[in-house]
């Protein structure tokens, strides 16, 4: 799964840590979604979409064929 | 206080402190270290007390304004979900080895002729297998 967390927190003008703090995750975590090495719960997802202000899928992109079992 | 940093904190503070009020203490009332110094030592050890007690002070300051906030990080690495899928991999993997320790240890047991040993291993490994069992069906009926 792909997504456009980096771009969209970069506009906003907010800091990995801030984000983190705000979501109640680690920096981290943050830093694995924006490089595609971790797939967030839905409940993240949701978090994430509603701290921004847009639908899921506008900030998390599935492909077909995807692996869920991965990350 | 889970946080490794905040305990350093602590601890190297209430050294500092204690370490800084003995020596102020010698020099002030000399009650506790008699040890006939001379007037410029005695002055030396005053203010190296004074300034070893501040930096003792200064360390629990900081350790009582930084103890929320680690406590706080200490909370969220713990709660964190992708900390949580790291440890269930981790885990995976534990089982794993532990069970392929096992089988090569009853292996060898059986060649050295422990055949105790290997019966003890042997219903250490059906017990574990019977609990994952068990863990198995009560998450399935859960979730």
């Amino acid at each position: 799964m792909k997504n456009r967390l980096e771009e969209i927190r970069k506009s906003h003008g907010i800091r990995q840590e801030e984000l983190a703090d705000t979501l109640g995750v680690s920096r981290q975590t943050i830093g694995s979604l924006e490089n595609g090495r971790y797939n967030p719960s839905i409940i993240l997802a949701f978090k994430i979409s509603r701290f921004f202000g847009m639908p899921i899928d506008e900030i998390f992109i599935y492909e077909e064929g995807t692996d869920e079992r991965e990350a | 206080m889970k946080n490794k940093i905040g305990r350093f904190y602590l601890i190297l503070g209430i050294i500092t402190t204690i370490c800084g009020l003995y020596m102020l203490l010698s020099f002030r009332t000399e009650l506790f270290l008699d040890l006939g110094f001379s007037e410029n030592i005695c002055l030396l050890l005053g203010i190296l007390g004074g300034v070893v007690f501040l930096l003792g002070c200064g360390l629990l300051s900081y350790y009582l304004i930084l103890s929320t906030k680690l406590d706080k990080m200490a909370e969220i690495e713990e709660k964190d979900e992708r900390n949580i899928a790291i440890r269930g991999k981790a885990a995976e993997i534990l089982q794993l080895v532990t069970a392929g320790t096992n089988l090569i240890l009853m292996i060898v047991f059986l060649i050295l002729s422990l055949d105790t040993a290997a019966l003890l291993l042997a219903g250490a490994m059906l017990i574990q297998i019977f609990i994952s069992l068990a863990a198995f069906v009560y998450y399935n009926k859960k979730m």
